[in-house]
């Protein structure tokens, strides 16, 4: 199919099927729809993926993604940080933000353990953890990992390294379903789980 | 629930089928390899998702076809329910009740089904892993919480697994393991009480079945064999605690070989006649034969009681072994407020049935009203 488009279409749809959840037919489609785009936009539109990619990085201290390091919630001073909560991923700080109910620090783990895919407790941002654990004051650490398989699994492995420690871990309320993705969550759900999280 | 009417279009043999069944008995007669079974495969096919046959669903595409198309149309107390798949150049379509679903998964559940065929000699004759399989399949239709706790029991198992795996291969990371160790212990535990439980509750129907197809003259029992056994009432606590146990044991013997030595997926359900011989070594191919079906029949009793609603009834090729005092026996066995479909070469008119009952001839393929 690739071979009875003119080079750079060809190059482009090559690129776009890249994406994930986009195949070979959508790539195509989505080609043909960025060059019927006026240029402006389509020059607005690579600026913004460069630009993205160019500011965009992880918070040296709580691994959050941002523009500037250390991140706007490391810098909050009005928030409290004897309190920190760790989830899997970026878009779980943003969805616990969107709550408001949680004004404590965050540490991003960037996954879960999954032997099957080869994460380790290495591969994931645990040492920094610790790190933090040892060097800042923190009286209460909230696990708050997906409820599925492996984010109990982690939560599991966390809440034994920690508690040595002598701080307090909790963890999310139960009544999150099962196998959901946190991110997902709505938000009343999400708040509730915070205010009623219990102790490990 | 039951199936009113059923569509075939472009699968296995069927070019194009419409059929309206009998909400009781239906008889499929026709001479072997006319497309009888390749109908009950369509209809557990619309309640399982999936073929009893293949995993392979292009295999179930018509020659020179480019994909098969199934349509159920159920009915229960004037609730109706329609249920709809095919394969179109391996593309999937599913709908339920006329709206669009991404998985055949989705399917499952529905409509419960008990399907017998000559091949479930080896629930009875064959390696372990024939009866977990048995077990699994019903015990998710009878108890729909059960197919959760199992895909997380393998999904544990597998994390466990691909763990053993790196460690053999030189890893280290013994406090991870215990991490997935203690998940599948959890996960583990309430399968294996599902089936314990389970046996239990199937155990007098079982029983009984047994005995009206071997003339009253055998006991049927099955027992849940695990490293984790040993209550008389299935307990939760107690099959953790020698799940745990059992861990500990081979733990070293884990780690040489590299997977999971102990579990729900390494259990037996063990079939004694007479509460002493063992079926599956000592049996004869007719008393196996019966003991299979005894275990279908029982289940569905099961599943009527747990779902409040008889499932349907798939019996592939049930008669050809059984003498006609036996299939009197059978039949008497199956007026019962199910929906059954039976296939069988030999159309006799003694079959003795009161209430409603079709027959429909089955020849290359076409299935007409006979
Ligand atoms: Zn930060």
């Amino acid at each position: 199919m690739m071979n009875y488009y003119p080079k750079p279409m060809s190059r482009l749809i090559k690129e776009l099927a890249k994406l994930p959840g986009i195949g070979p037919k959508t790539a195509q489609r989505l080609a043909f729809y960025l060059f019927e785009l006026p240029r402006d936009e389509v020059v607005g539109l690579a600026t913004a993926m460069v630009e993205a990619k160019d500011s965009l990085k992880f918070c040296a201290i709580c691994g959050h993604l941002t523009d500037e390091s250390p991140c706007r919630v490391c810098q909050d001073t009005t928030r409290d940080h004897h309190l920190l909560c760790v989830v899997e991923e970026p878009k779980d700080v943003i969805a616990l933000e969107k709550t408001r109910e949680f004004r404590g620090m965050y540490h991003v783990l960037h996954g879960a353990l999954s032997p099957l895919e080869g994460i380790g407790p290495e591969e994931l941002n645990i040492k920094q953890l610790l790190n933090r654990l040892q060097t800042e004051e923190i009286n209460e650490v909230i696990l708050a990992c997906d409820p599925d398989l492996e984010g109990e699994a982690t939560a599991l492995y966390l809440a034994r390294i920690i508690k040595p420690l002598q701080i307090k871990v909790t963890r999310l309320a139960r009544g999150l379903p099962i196998g959901g993705d946190l991110e997902y969550i709505d938000e009343v759900t999400l708040g509730k789980a915070i205010e009623g999280r219990q102790e490990l | 629930m039951y199936l009113e009417k059923i569509r075939i279009d472009n699968f296995r043999n069927y070019t194009s089928a419409e059929v309206e069944l009998s909400p009781r008995l239906n008889i499929l007669w026709g001479k072997n390899g006319q497309g009888k079974t390749n109908f009950l495969e369509a209809v557990a096919f619309l309640t399982l998702g999936r073929s009893f046959r293949t995993r392979r669903d292009e295999e179930l595409i018509k020659d020179a076809a480019e994909g098969f198309y199934l349509k159920g149309e159920f009915t229960e107390d004037g609730e109706d329910l329609t249920l709809e798949v095919g394969n179109d150049l391996n593309r999937v379509l599913v709908k339920i009740n006329g709206v669009a679903y991404k998985s055949k998964r989705e399917l499952f559940g529905r409509v419960r089904t008990v399907i017998f065929t000559p091949d479930d000699l080896q629930i009875v004759k064959g390696g372990p892993e024939k009866r977990r399989e048995f077990l699994d399949l019903y015990l998710a239709q009878a108890y729909p919480a059960y197919r959760e706790v199992y895909l997380r029991f393998y999904r544990a198992l597998y994390q466990r697994n691909a763990l053993l795996k790196r460690l053999k291969e030189g890893a280290r990371n013994l406090n991870q393991l215990e991490i997935w160790s203690q998940r599948i212990v959890e996960e583990g535990s309430r399968v294996i009480l599902y089936r314990q439980q389970a046996l239990a509750e199937i155990s007098p129907w079982l029983n009984q079945y047994h005995r009206a197809m071997s003339n009253q003259q055998e006991s049927l029992r099955c027992i849940y064999r695990s490293p984790g056994e040993a209550a008389q009432e299935p307990d939760l606590k107690q099959i953790e605690d020698g799940f745990c146990r059992a861990l500990h044991r081979r733990a070293d013997e884990e780690l040489r070989r590299g997977y999971t030595l102990v579990g729900p997926h390494r259990d037996e359900m063990q079939i004694l006649l007479n509460d002493r011989w063992e079926l599956r070594v000592y049996g004869s191919q007719g008393q196996q034969r019966t003991a299979a079906l005894a275990l279908k029949l029982a289940m569905v009793d099961l599943i009527e009681k747990t779902q409040g609603t008889a499932p349907l009834l798939l019996l592939d090729d049930v008669f050809s072994e059984f003498d006609d005092s036996r299939k009197q026996e059978l039949l008497q066995l199956l007026t019962v407020g199910t929906q059954t479909l039976i296939s069988t070469t030999e159309l006799k008119e003694e079959i003795a049935f009161e209430g409603p009952r079709k027959t429909f001839k089955v020849e290359k393929g076409v299935i007409s009203s006979a």
